[in-house]
């Protein structure tokens, strides 16, 4: 057995989805389902940061997965900043179903198998495990948008985001085609010795990584591929956006790491004049340009967090981008951020569910208003979420914009005017998150406005507490994290 | 301002929070006691980010000490005359617990010794600032006040960020202390300009310099403890702080004096003229405020040995006599309820400890000799004639002095001093929590003033701290031309004093143009970013899918382009076209796929369009039979059959609905229901026929004959690869299959039963039957065993031959879809072993099971293990791949054969039971 | 078999062009999906035809199956969103759908 042990974690949270599938096919009791969901995902994450903690050398795995599956302390790193979104997510999404009495068993199932095809995504080392990944991934999300399959809002969400979806999983699997066709390997270590070699038809290399790369964009919601994120993001529940935001942003981040260390390391595809990096970097200067305005105009909250999850992604890209040249501490920074962001994210979309309650939730920054006075612990998570995502000291945030932002620094030359770039976005982004802040606790609500009124549930409040207490957690003490995060790192350089 | 009371009351006792301030004070006594004893500097190092170089290091030099002592001594009196002023307030404890957390933001950030620590600390004091000015946020003014101190602060805070990044990678490192040692060495550096501009915005808009000067002014809607606290005596010196803290690293840098003499000489310049327009007391206070911060700026950028000494002077002396003066509006206003100066006078007789407070520090703002205010100018005014590059910064130097004695004069001599007539007559003197605090401060001024050199070494230190030399003695000349300087400003001062309210009447004549100011460019930004936002996204984003697509589109045919052009040149493959009979097939397969797509594209009929893009489908599957991959061609031939199937009934039902009116149409449906029912079952059948006959391309089989057999005992390359050498992606493949299930149906549930609603009557004429399908019906029913059994067949010789757990799943699903749209889903249905939800759920639990025995014989999980079974008449190969494949078939069948019937049943009244609605729906919000 | 991969690249492309464009031009969601369809066709194509060309170890086949059994899975859920729509609009024209928007 212990062929198998690192990847526990994915073995852990795949007969979970089978036993809760189970659940909801043979009983009528709904109610626990959140409950077992959170902490079967719950412990699947504390076993593989259990397993990166402990720092052992992890025993390869079987022939039958071994190329398929990556064994490392990546993977690990990922299963855990997974399963805590998924987990987080699932357990407000149980708070919310049962406030607005939609209460469904399917949705946790798909919660399940969305974390589980996130986690193989992660892991993939293969273009056939990605793709198996992401589509396990992007099917169960479709359907969790669509999960209110009564509002047109919903329902027009997933049908955009489904379609385009789809569209760049084709863009994405033909680039895959073309890349096994130059290389003959569908795997990324294999493509990349081949491409290393010189033995391939260059042309053949690099249209298949552009289109892999929009493919992987498009997942991550990069600008010019992320027109689907405010759409879908306002169309589906809270809950469900934020699981979103997170699991399968991070997903989506962690096969980017691989494939460009992995698959496409080589002199003639990372160099600055014709590889992937002008490409991440075009796309993350349009991300967190664009991103930051666009989320300055929403009268929504939610679309707000869409848009600002646009520029979240362009600052992880120019992190990337940066890893071209160097390396190690651009991908720890990397890390680091998706595990910041996964917290503040689930702690703000957390809140906006908290806040609201059956006929009433709360979107808009009109229903924000005057919160923070009437039920000041309600406020003061979103608040302590919001600061972080702007990147405010001591939160996670702020250390997550650091090192990223630290690491292009260190990468030097146009990249240090491309960090002072996304510094100086990031501090237009400091209007809308502020403006939170503001209305809450400045504001009152306009004559006759229906005010939102907290609910009470017990499984919104403890996931509150547990992302607010990570939140400043990491942001006061980062080392612990950022530990784990530069040894993946390291590892997957080698 | 409440309206003026009329009967006097006893002023309410102090509130007990003001023990609180027993906490500075005792902050205070340690931080004199270590300089006393000499153990500054002071430093305390913790690893606390090891991994990238970030320690929590503090360190208490001089320079960081003056402003300690800042913070702790008035803060210690800030407590207590909050604990007079806000007695009887509600939510008073808020406002204790915000200065508590304020005070040590503060402490952290003047004593941190690392960047990155600095800049935490800095952008807490933000925030605590913000909610402080925020106290009172019932008034519409204090809000707007509050969140203009916020974004202008928290948003400098940001570029203060990059500019602190920029910095510690030239330096190689996060810390003070060995950026400033080091500094000779990479000040030279290129990002080192771009550094500073940004320390710079960071640094002004903390200290309110031109061009960020006007939040200060509206952060007066705070509580006067706040504003005694955060916007005389310590927040706002930070940008001053911390400009001081890297003037060894920049002294000599010429873009470093120019830019800071320039923008602190106008602030400086600048704010006393704006204290001209207000006649509300502390707004007056606050733009003097700006106006000496604007010259502690100047006097850092300024070269020369005594700049930084003058500016330790300035900064303790501006503290020490611009506090008690806010805690003097504050209770003017509390006694009085306005601090309008045209509403005030006489007060002195009825408030004599305010008023003395007030005429103490007044003497000092003034520069009066023997105040440590003169002390502090005297030094001043030498260290400028150190310089000989900037001679205006003299002649703006004696206007600002002069304007500040007459802001003096209007501070105190102007309410308290005039006789008659008193105004307002009930004012009176408050509890001694109030007029104590000022009163100690003010007087502290007087007596450094006497005995200066009681504060010389600390300044001295501190100057040192900054790079500078000289010590307050050598600056401190009583020569004849400093009296007869003095004796200029003070007439000039007292001339603007006599002619201020005149002086008011004209400059309201001489308004600013918005152009020009800097409150008008903030608004302007705060409606226009947004209005430009929303008009980015209005157009870009604009709902359409058409929109998204062709974005995406159009960067991707841009990035080709750029390959194209700047890549690598593309290297025509040679080619060759030898005609024998396989590639004429090919040929003809390529181009009718050609034109069927582009017919796809172009027809406009949806039903005829799904049948060509059907035909594309087999097309395909055609070519991947010629090309030798025959799993291939048979998988995609039942998944384009089932495709079609679904999406063609959706099809007429949606035709159909959309089309109620139209006669003829339910019998053109029923029939080509029939037709398509039959469709299915004999191209299935066919399907079978000819897959039959084709063997794998022999050259493909090289690699696994010679290892499949022997490993996994299969002579179907392909499917052997999927059950075993793939075997976890394949399951892998059954949680997507059964996941699909689960993501659909709930989906596709609903549709029943809200269309049994209004307008179900116009359904029922579709469901009568005519003979003529009937015969089909008949037909059907016939078919579906055949199709069931030969899916087994297929199942069971899938090792071996094409076939398979999924190809053979397909075909039952074709089944299952050909019995649904001919009998109805309910009827289909029905005949799937324990129905489709649980049949997908068991078979998947069924294939991971299969995998579960070689652990038990110490193999790794899903390695298969065999045994032959003999029969008699053959052999059957018995496997745990052989419970695997079931498995497969078991997930694909009750999966996507539930879904498909779902699919094509969906919307249409069941025909068994037409009441079964169960369960109620959400409404739609 | 004497046509060259680049052949069989070219019609896969041309393919995947055609998907695409019927993508971008038309508005009715299942003309759409049958679009998708025809571009993973094309993404088939390549997989199959490479196979030939690196037959070491069936890899393009293999992935072959698996996309075309996932993109199957992949229309169904699409296609119980398209119904939904439908259901809700009483249409299925994509660009009809903008209640989301800015």
């Amino acid at each position: 057995m212990s062929d198998w042990l690192s990847i526990v974690p994915l073995l852990l949270v795949a007969t979970s989805g089978l036993f809760i599938m189970l659940a909801d096919a043979f009983s009528k009791e709904k109610a626990e389902l959140a409950l077992v969901t959170a902490v079967s995902l719950g412990t699947a994450g504390l076993v593989a940061v259990g397993l990166l903690a402990s720092g052992s050398a992890l025993p390869p795995l079987p022939e039958v997965l071994g190329s398929y599956l990556a064994v490392d302390e990546l993977s690990l790193f990922f299963d855990f900043v997974i399963c805590l979104g998924g987990a987080l997510s699932a357990l407000v999404a149980g708070g919310y179903l049962r406030e607005h009495e939609l209460e469904r068993g399917e949705l946790y199932v798909l919660i399940v198998l969305a974390t589980f095809g996130a986690m193989v995504l992660a892991r993939s080392t293969d273009l056939l495990t990605l793709f198996l990944g992401l589509e396990t991934m992007s099917l169960s999300v479709y359907a969790m948008i669509a999960f209110r399959r009564t509002s047109a809002r919903a329902v027009e969400g997933a049908m955009k985001y489904f379609l385009l979806g789809s569209f760049a999983a084709a863009i994405l699997l033909f680039g895959g085609a073309l890349l096994y066709a130059a290389t003959g390997h569908t795997d990324f270590a294999g493509i990349g010795a081949k491409i290393g070699s010189g033995e391939v038809e260059p042309v053949l290399v690099l249209v298949g990584m552009l289109m892999v790369l929009a493919g992987l964009a498009f997942k991550v919601g990069a600008v010019p591929f992320h027109m689907w994120t405010p759409d879908a993001y306002e169309g589906a529940m809270t809950p469900v956006t934020g699981f979103m935001s997170v699991a399968v942003k991070a997903a989506a981040f962690a096969v980017f790491v691989r494939i460009l260390v992995v698959a496409l390391p080589g002199e003639e595809v990372a160099s600055m004049t014709s590889g992937w990096p002008p490409v991440l970097i075009f796309l993350s200067v349009l991300s967190m340009v664009y991103g930051n305005v666009a989320a300055v105009a929403q009268k929504s909250v939610k679309r707000m967090l869409a848009y600002s999850s646009i520029a979240h992604a362009g600052y992880i890209l120019l992190g990337l981008a940066a890893a071209s040249v160097v390396g190690e501490p651009a991908i720890s920074g990397v890390l680091f951020y998706l595990l910041a962001y996964t917290v503040s994210n689930i702690l703000a979309f957390g809140s906006l569910v908290m806040i609201g309650s059956r006929g009433k939730e709360a979107v808009d920054y009109d229903d924000l208003a005057g919160v923070g006075r009437r039920h000041p612990y309600v406020a003061l998570p979103f608040i302590i979420g919001v600061l972080s995502l702007m990147g405010f000291p001591p939160t996670a945030g702020f250390f997550g914009k650091y090192y990223v932002f630290n690491a292009a620094v260190q990468a030097g030359g146009g990249f240090v005017w491309l960090a002072v770039i996304g510094l100086l976005a990031s501090a237009v982004g400091a209007y809308y998150y502020l403006r939170v802040v503001v209305v809450m606790l400045m504001k009152s609500p306009a004559e006759g406005q229906v005010v939102a009124v907290p609910m009470k549930s017990g499984y919104v409040a403890s996931a509150l507490a547990m992302s607010g207490a990570a939140v400043m957690v990491f942001g006061l003490l980062p080392s612990w994290a950022l530990d784990l995060a530069i040894s993946a790192a390291q590892k997957l350089i080698g | 301002m409440s309206e003026p009371t009329t009967t006097p009351t006893p002023p309410p006792p102090p509130s007990r929070l003001g023990w609180l301030a027993l906490l500075p004070l005792a902050l205070f006594a340690l931080a004199l006691r270590a300089f006393l004893r000499g153990d500054v500097p002071l430093e305390v190092r913790h690893a606390w980010i090891p991994s990238v170089g970030v320690e929590a290091a503090f360190r208490l030099d001089a320079l960081a000490l003056v402003l300690v002592l800042l913070i702790t001594g008035i803060g210690t009196l800030v407590f207590v005359y909050a604990a007079g002023y806000m007695a009887g307030v509600k939510h008073r404890g808020r406002l204790f617990a915000l200065l508590v957390a304020f005070m040590v933001a503060m402490l952290g950030c003047v004593t941190a010794d690392d960047v990155i620590l600095l800049f935490v600390f800095w952008e807490l004091t933000s925030v605590t600032s913000f909610l402080l000015v925020g106290f009172k946020h019932e008034y519409e003014t204090s809000r707007k006040s509050a969140q203009q101190a916020l974004m202008i602060t928290g948003g400098g805070g940001l570029v203060l960020l990059a500019g602190v990044l920029l910095l510690a990678h030239a330096a190689g490192t996060t810390s003070l202390q060995a950026m400033l040692a080091s500094a000779p060495a990479w000040a030279e550096h290129p990002v080192v300009r771009g550094a500073l501009t940004c320390v710079f915005i960071g640094a002004f808009t903390k200290s309110a310099q031109f061009p960020f000067h006007f939040w200060l002014p509206g952060a007066m809607a705070a509580p006067t403890p706040v504003s005694a606290y955060l916007h005389s005596a310590t927040m706002v010196k930070l940008g001053v702080y911390l400009l001081a803290r890297l003037h060894p690293a920049f002294g000599d840098d010429r873009f470093w004096q120019l830019t800071l003499v320039s923008v602190g000489g106008f602030t400086s310049v600048w704010g006393m003229l704006l204290t001209i327009r207000e006649r509300d007391l502390k707004r007056i206070l606050a733009w003097s405020t700006v106006s000496a911060l604007g010259t502690l700026v100047m006097l850092i950028g300024l070269p020369g040995e005594g700049a930084a000494t003058a500016a330790a002077a300035f900064l303790l002396a501006h503290a020490l006599y611009k506090a008690p003066l806010f805690f003097v509006a504050g209770n003017v206003d509390l006694a009085t309820g306005t601090r309008l100066i045209d509403e005030l006078s006489g007060l002195g007789r009825k408030m004599p400890f305010t008023s003395a407070a007030g005429w103490i520090a007044g003497l000092s703002m003034a520069g009066i000799p023997l105040s440590f205010g003169y002390v502090a100018k005297d030094v001043i005014k030498a260290a400028k004639a150190d310089t000989d590059l900037f001679q205006w910064v003299a002649y703006a130097g004696a206007f600002v002095s002069a304007a500040s004695f007459a802001a003096a004069g209007i501070a105190t001599a102007r309410i308290f001093w005039r006789k008659r007539p008193l105004r307002p007559e009930h004012a009176r003197e408050g509890s001694i929590a109030t007029w104590l605090p000022p009163l100690l401060v003010a007087s502290l001024g007087i007596v450094f003033g006497l005995f200066p050199e009681r504060v010389e070494s600390l300044l001295t230190e501190a100057a040192q701290a900054m790079g500078s030399a000289a010590s307050m003695e050598e600056l401190l000349t009583d020569d004849s031309a400093s009296l007869s300087a003095l004796a200029m400003i003070i007439a000039l001062g007292v001339a603007l004093f006599l002619g201020w309210d005149r002086l008011h009447r004209v400059q309201r004549h001489f308004r600013l143009p918005r152009v020009y100011q800097a409150a008008a460019w903030y608004e302007a930004m705060m409606v226009g970013i947004p209005a430009v936002a929303s008009r980015v996204t209005r157009r870009l984003q604009m709902g359409h899918l058409s929109t998204y697509t062709a974005f995406v589109l159009v960067f991707a045919l841009a990035a080709l382009g750029y390959v194209v052009a700047h890549g690598p040149a593309l290297r025509v493959p040679p080619f060759e076209l030898a005609l024998g009979p396989t590639e004429l097939a090919v040929a003809g397969a390529t181009l009718a796929i050609l034109c069927a797509s582009v017919a796809v594209c172009v027809v406009r009929d949806s039903f005829v369009m799904l049948l060509v893009s059907g035909l594309v489908g087999l097309a395909c599957a055609l070519l991947f039979l010629f090309l030798g991959a025959p799993d291939v061609a048979f998988t995609q031939f039942t998944v384009e059959v089932a495709f079609v199937v679904v999406l063609a009934s959706i099809l007429l039902r949606v035709r159909r609905l959309d089309l109620v009116v139209a006669p003829k149409l339910p019998r053109w449906h029923t029939l080509s229901r029939a037709l398509l029912s039959l469709g299915v079952g004999a191209a299935v059948a066919a399907l079978m026929l000819v897959g039959a006959s084709f063997e794998q391309d022999p050259s493909l089989t090289e690699y696994f004959s010679s290892r499949s057999v022997p490993d996994a005992h299969g002579r179907n390359v392909v499917n052997v690869v999927l059950v075993d050498f793939r075997a976890v992606d394949t399951l892998g493949e059954i949680i997507v299959v059964t996941l699909t299930f689960i993501a659909a149906v709930p989906l596709l549930r609903l549709l029943r039963e809200r269309w049994r609603g209004p307008d179900a009557p116009l359904r029922r004429g579709a469901r009568g039957m005519s003979p003529k399908a009937h015969i089909f019906d008949v037909a059907v029913r016939g078919l579906y065993p055949i199709l069931l059994a030969s899916s087994v067949v297929i199942l069971l010789r899938g090792h071996n031959e094409p076939g398979g757990g999924f190809i053979a799943g397909m075909v039952a699903v074709a089944a299952t879809s050909m019995l649904s749209v001919a009998r109805g889903a309910r009827a289909a249905l029905a005949k799937m072993p324990l129905g489709p939800h649980r049949l997908a759920a068991t078979s998947a639990l069924l294939s991971l099971a299969s995998g579960l025995p070689a652990l038990f014989l110490g193999e790794p999980f899903m390695t298969h293990l065999w045994g032959t079974l003999p029969l008699g008449f053959t052999e059957l190969d018995v496997s745990t791949v052989l419970v695997f494949d079931v498995g497969v078939y078991g997930a694909v069948w009750g999966a996507l054969g539930g879904l498909c019937a779902r699919a094509i049943e969906v919307d249409e009244p069941h025909r068994d039971d037409p009441s079964t609605v169960t369960g109620a729906e959400e409404v739609t919000p | 078999m004497e046509l060259g991969l680049g052949a069989y690249l070219t019609f896969a492309s041309v393919l995947f062009g055609i998907g695409a464009v019927g993508f971008l031009v038309r508005r009715n969601a299942l003309v759409q999906l049958m679009s998708i369809e025809l571009m993973l066709n094309s993404v088939n194509v390549v997989l199959v035809a490479a196979n030939r060309f690196h037959p070491d170890n069936h890899a393009g086949q293999v992935f072959a199956f698996f996309v075309i059994a996932v993109a199957a899975a992949e229309a169904a859920v699409g296609l119980a969103i398209l119904i939904a729509l439908y259901r809700l609009n009483r249409n299925i024209e994509t660009d009809r759908a903008h209640v989301l928007k800015h």
